[in-house]
Formats: C-alpha cells, structure tokens, sequence
C-alpha cells in the first residue's frame, strides 16, 4: 500500500485552487457570463479535481467532481443551457467539495451527504432540456447511427536517421502540417516530439498525424517534398471512429492550454512555507556570524578581509532580499473569497451590490496575507450590512438600487494601501457621538468639540458598535477595535473616512516587507522585553541546591559545569532582586564565547514577532535591536545580547 | 536568376565559410549582418529570399531577429544555424517563426538541400 499522507497537502493545496477557479467560473455563469472560455475552464477544473481525489481515494469528492465534470460536459457540448437553478446546484455542489476539503485538513471523516447533491446533479444531466438550445440541433440517436463514419487524412511521415536535431525536424514538421489543416492527433504529440522522445528505428524517427477531413492532400504532398531530412512520407484518408475525435477533442480540452503562448512561460516550484521560514532563520545566524567578524575585524584589522567582509554583507544582504521576496504573495489570494460572500450576503438580505476588487496582483508577505482574512471579512461585512442600504431606500435616495463596494490594492512607496469602499448610507456622526456618551466612551461636555476625524475614530474603541441587534452575519467576536489591533500588530494603521448618504472607505495601511524574528518574551520588575531566541542556549529554573558562591560570584552548577549568575537587570541598569525567589527562572547564553546565566523575574513566553526598526535617536543606543507589538497592544523592546556587553 | 542569400553571424570566419558554400551562379551573397539588429536592418533593405541566422550573437539574438524579420515579411525563409545541443534554442526560434536548421560543422550539401527545397515552388 502506497503511502498518501504525504501528498496530503499538495493535494489539498491544488484541489483548493482548482475549486476556486471552479467556483469563479460559476460565478461568471451567474452574471451572464456564458462564453466557451469559461465553461472550458470549469470543465477542466472538475476535470483535475476528479483525477486527484481518485489518485488520493477520496472517492465522495471523486464522485461528485465526476458529475459536475460530467454537467459541465454538456454546457461545453452546447446539449444545455445555463439557468438559475442549475447555479444553485453547482454552488451547492462546489460548497460540499469545500467542506469535504475542510474535513481532509483536520483528519476528519467525510460527510456522506455529498451523495444527495450528486444525485440531483445526475438527475439534471439525464432530463432533456425544455426546448432544444439555440446553437447546434441535436440529432436523435438513430440518425447518430446512419451518419457516415468521421473521416480524416493519416499522414504518416519517417524522419531520416541521419537527422542533425530530430526533435527539431519534428517540430518543424508539426508546424508546416498545422498551416494547411487542423491536426486531431499526433503520435509522439507535440510535447513529446519537442521532448525528443521520438522512437528511434533503424530506418528513422516515426510521427504520424491525423489533420481533419477537410485538409487538401495535395497541399500537404507539396509541403512535405519541401521539408528535408525525411526519408519517405504517406498521405491517405481513413475513417476513425468517433470516439477517437471526441478522444482528441477531451484531451486537448483537459490539457491546459499551453501551446498558446509563444515566450516559455514563467516556471515555479511549490515550497513549503516553512522552507522559507528556516532560510529566513539560517540568513539570521549568518548575519549574526556576519556581525562578529565585523567585531573581531575592527579589532585586529587585515585589509584582506575587509573585502571579503563587504562581499560577504552585499551577499547576505541579497540572499534576504531574496527570501522576502519569496514570501511575497499576491492579496488575490486573501481577496478572492470576496465575490462569493459578498453574492451570497446580499442574497441573504435582499441588497444588489456588485463587488469591484482591483489591484490583486499586489504583494504582501505572506505572514501579513495569513492575518488578514478575519479582519477583511468583518470589514466586508459591515459594508454589506451597515453600508450599502436595501434597493428600495436607495431608490429613495435617488441612488442607482445597486450597490456598489470596491476593494482597493495599491502601493505608496513602502507601503502597501488596501482600502474596502461602499457607496452606501455612510456613517453618521451623530449617532456615533450619541452612542460613544451612552457607553462613557465619550464626555458629552466633549461631545461637539470632536473634529469629524475624531468621532469617526470611535468606532475603533472596544466594545463600541452601532447595530442595534447583532444580526446573523454581524458582531461575531471580531469588532472594529479588533481590526486596528491586528493592523497594528502588522506594523500598520487603520485609516476611515465616510461621507453620510454617500459612503464609507476604510485603509489598511500595511508593510510590505517585514522581519520577524522568534522571540522569548521576560519580565523584569514592571517591563517586558523580548530576546531573539537564537541567542539563548536555554532557559532554566534554577533550586537553592544549584548554586555555589565562590567569593563574590555566584555560580550555577549543571552537569558540573559552573555558569556565572547574575541578574538581567543590572545590564538594563534596573533594580535587581535583593535575594533569590526560588525557583528561580533563568536563561542560559553565550556571551563572547563564555556561558552566562542571566536570572529574570519571570518567563513570559514565546512569540513571532514582528520586528519594528528603531528610528533616531533611539537606534543609537546598543543593546536595543527594535520594538514589537505583541498580541494585546502592548510594545516592547526588543533586545541585543550583544551590545548589551 | 540567382538565389539571394543574407548571412548574419558575429563571426567572420564562419560568414566566409557559409559565403564559401554559396559559391556558384545558383546564389548571391547579397549581404552579411555580424549581430541581430544589424540582420533584421539589411533583410528589411535587401529582402533576401534567403537568410541564414546564427543563435547567439551580440545586441540581439538570432531568435529576437527572426521574430521581427518575421513581423515584418511573413513569408521570410530563414534558416537557424546552430551547434549541436542547442536544440532547445532552434526550437524556439522555429515557434518564433524560422522556416529550418543547420547544425554546425554544417555539409555543404546538406545547407544547400535545405535551402534548395525551401525555395522550390516559391511561396507556400
């Protein structure tokens, strides 16, 4: 039995994508949209995610990939046309491949109830249309049986064994025979033949072609005599069986439409998200490395090295430019959840809103994508729910009934803006003022001296909102207040600006490039800090028994081994203990090539943070390497072992 | 009348060479180009019926320049020499719009069959 689990993720991560191109396509239906483009690309989503799962054993979502490959067959063949029931059911059916997806992630047993969506899918396939489609009449099955068999032209062609480049030769070959007719198959296939595996036989290379009907064999006798290195060639006309044309026709639909373009395609690798994890941590040893050389070069200068050493920064420096642009991803990949919640909230409410999302190919590194979700959705949300009003009081207002959002990605410089827009009712300040004194989050002396900015910024404190009851897609434990934290905890800041009657837009503000560093988080006296961990061998609770004092210092014994203790806070200048609370937490390092073990009042944990540069005048002082805001909003220093010595 | 021949390659030996091959009262050497822009430069002003084009040469490559000789002549023959190994290269000179190939050290009679059923028959 072959081991899967491994192929689990990239399974799951290649379903994901094709459901979601699947589920864009539907959407497209929907809108009107029926071009052959679209259903093409459906079909061979359907297509890829029924081989995958089969690959897998995940026979629920084979099956019912199965049908709606099979559905999407019949939209391509032109047999159906598109109607709003059969959208539902493709939603529907899109909606169970997501759960079951879901299900496979955490481990969980497959709902079985993909079957009954199945069903009605196959039920659907097998009912006849109402009228006959527009396009091509449908021919019954006894006058499929008296049709004269499908004809085409063989070309059988032998290329010299003496050619230079047979691989060359073929393509050429290819090439000519696609100017004069439409080729339905060619064995080796075009892949195959620029590959160059053509086999080989003492008398030559083999290609043979099937070029439709309709090709004119004069024309490819002519074309032939003018190509060279070929030994011998044979045109003639054969009847192929249907299936082998609809055969031909299925796979070229199934195959991604490679051969279009001319210029090769960019290539990309899939890579695990923690392989640029760990370069981002190895870079970060190197540039500490890095660093003490720089020490033991201003110590003991050598000309020679000074080179090596500005070679050797310039390189570190790439290879981290490099790695930050690895982690870049396009915000597509946050935004493209947002035309199906946005059709289906405004459904569920009974609002016309069109969704605009421009700037998806704008990048953001890849841990600011992974926060971003929850806080986007809830601004979606309140767009839809608060904003934009029902058709009926836009009318009223002598607006269009449909509602409008837009979803904005730009950059400013270093800065990548994402602003979410609705041209709805907009925010009125005078109900925010009303509410923030009713919550005592405002003094009502102070009301009316607040600027417009100011009530507007209300909104971010905790606990404040607007809806008079919770609805069902609102006030779910994520508040506005929520969102400026965890845009702040990026780096970044929460801009609004609203205009009553007309509309509301809200920015995030956001790095692109960020450093992130694991960090292990003290307390000493009243303050946090953070140490990056990588300085620190270990952390330990040291007992009375542990200890040994030897005339004025104090030693840590481990292994017999003796660590000089002292305390953290002397090297911050702060108050130390006056005696020892046992146990007492301490972190093991190494400074200048000697162990030491620094004693903390507390261990506060372990984070990722977020690393923010210090701007002058404090980037000046040694010992201090940052700031980082950890999760509840507090900042703290982040500290430099070295510099502290 | 004679068969005329542009040669761009950004050697000069190997012109000489290929100049050598076409030696006879059947063709013209009617121009040589020592780089891509100079190649597409002299097609455009001398409209050769044939054009041998190196891969690699300086400021342009021999695929660039068949891809614009192409754009402007459509029916332009032009044919690829190559060394033995860049397959892939003709390859892609051959989707951008080059009728042939040579492998070097080319047999002149072997340039001259390709060249002789290229032109046969004129266009087409």
């Amino acid at each position: 039995m072959v081991d899967l689990s491994k192929y689990k993720a990239l399974f799951l991560s290649e379903s994901g994508e094709h459901l979601q191109s699947m589920n864009d396509c539907v959407l497209k239906l929907e809108q009107g949209n029926y071009d052959q483009e679209t259903i093409a690309q459906a079909f061979r989503n359907a297509h890829s995610i029924k081989g995958m799962a089969a690959s897998m054993g995940y026979t629920e979502i084979r099956d019912l990939a199965h049908s709606m490959e099979d559905l999407f067959d019949q939209l391509r063949q032109k047999e159906r046309s598109v109607d709003p029931s059969l959208v539902e059911i493709l939603f529907k059916a899109t909606d169970k491949i997501e759960t079951m997806l879901k299900e496979i992630k955490q481990d969980k047993p497959l709902s079985q109830d993909g079957v009954e969506i199945q069903n009605s899918i196959r039920e659907l396939i097998k009912k006849k249309p109402a009228e006959p489609p527009e396009a091509k009449p449908g021919k019954t099955a006894k006058e499929k049986k008296n049709e004269p068999p499908k004809q085409a032209i063989e070309v059988k062609v032998l290329i010299s064994p003496e050619a230079d480049a047979p691989s060359v030769r073929g393509l050429i070959l290819y090439k000519r025979l696609e100017e004069i007719g439409k080729i339905l198959l060619a064995d080796p296939d075009k892949d195959r033949i620029k590959q160059g595996k053509i086999d080989k036989t003492p008398e030559g290379y083999p290609i043979s072609f099937m070029l439709e009907a309709s090709a004119d064999q004069a024309s490819i006798n002519s074309t032939l005599s003018k190509i060279s290195e070929l030994k011998k060639f044979e045109i003639s006309r054969v009847e192929i069986g249907k299936n082998l044309e609809k055969e031909a026709d299925r796979e070229k639909e199934a195959k991604p439409q490679a051969e279009v373009s001319v210029a090769p395609l960019p290539q990309t690798v899939r890579v695990k998200t923690e392989l640029l994890d760990d370069f981002i941590n190895i870079l970060g040893e190197m540039i500490l490395i890095k660093g003490e050389m720089e020490e033991a070069w201003r110590k003991t200068p050598q000309p020679a090295m000074r080179q090596r050493l500005d070679r050797l920064d310039r390189l570190t420096k790439e290879f981290h430019d490099q790695v930050m642009a690895a982690r870049l991803m396009p915000v597509e990949t946050v935004l493209q959840r947002f035309p199906r919640l946005v059709r289906d909230l405004a459904r569920d409410q009974g609002k016309e809103i069109e969704l605009e999302i421009i700037g998806k190919e704008i990048e953001l590194d890849r841990a600011l994508i992974e926060k971003l979700p929850d806080p986007l959705v809830h601004l979606i949300r309140n767009a839809v729910d608060h904003g934009i009003e029902t058709p009926a009081r836009r009318k009223e207002a002598g607006k269009d009934p449909v509602g409008h959002i837009l979803i904005e990605a730009s950059r400013e410089r270093d800065m990548v803006l994402l602003s979410i827009h609705d041209d709805g009712r907009g925010i009125d300040p005078e109900l925010v003022k009303k509410k923030a004194v009713e919550k005592g989050m405002l003094d009502p002396a102070k009301a009316d001296e607040q600027s417009y900015e100011q009530i507007l910024n209300l909104i971010f404190t905790p606990g404040f909102s607007t809806a008079d009851k919770v609805g069902m897609t609102s006030g779910r434990g994520v508040g506005m207040d929520v969102v400026k934290t965890v845009v702040e905890s990026m780096s970044g800041m929460v801009t609004i600006s609203s205009e009553t009657g007309k509309g509301t837009t809200i920015t995030l503000h956001l790095p692109q490039t960020v450093a992130i560093v694991k960090v292990l988080l003290i307390r000493l006296l009243e303050e946090i800090f953070a140490i990056p961990v990588n300085r620190i061998i270990r952390s330990v609770e040291i007992l009375p028994y542990q200890l040994r004092k030897s005339q004025s210092q104090e030693y840590y014994v481990e292994k017999q081994e003796l660590i000089p203790l002292s305390y953290f806070h002397k090297l911050l200048d702060l108050k130390a203990p006056e005696s020892h609370n046992f146990p007492l937490n301490a972190l093991i390092l190494e400074i200048q090539k000697k162990k030491m073990a620094l004693a903390v009042d507390s261990l506060v944990g372990q984070e990722d943070a977020f690393i923010r540069p210090l701007g002058r005048p404090l980037e000046k002082i040694p010992g201090l390497s940052g700031v980082t805001m950890l999760g509840d909003g507090k900042i703290v220093f982040v500290l430099d072992i070295a510099g502290l010595f | 009348m004679s068969i005329r021949v542009l040669i761009a390659d950004d050697a000069m030996f190997m012109r000489n060479m290929i100049k050598d091959v076409f030696a006879g009262a059947e063709f013209q050497v009617v121009g040589e180009a020592a780089n891509g822009v100079e190649a597409v430069e002299k097609y455009r002003q001398l409209k050769p019926d044939i054009t041998t084009m190196d891969i690699v040469m300086p400021l342009k490559s021999g695929i660039e320049a068949v891809r614009e000789i192409v754009k402007l002549d459509k029916q332009a023959k032009i044919i690829m020499c190559s060394a033995l190994g860049q397959e892939s290269l003709v390859m892609e000179a051959i989707e951008a719009g080059a009728r042939d190939y040579i492998v070097k050290p080319f047999k002149p009679e072997k340039v001259l069959e390709v060249v002789k059923k290229l032109v046969a028959g004129g266009n087409g």
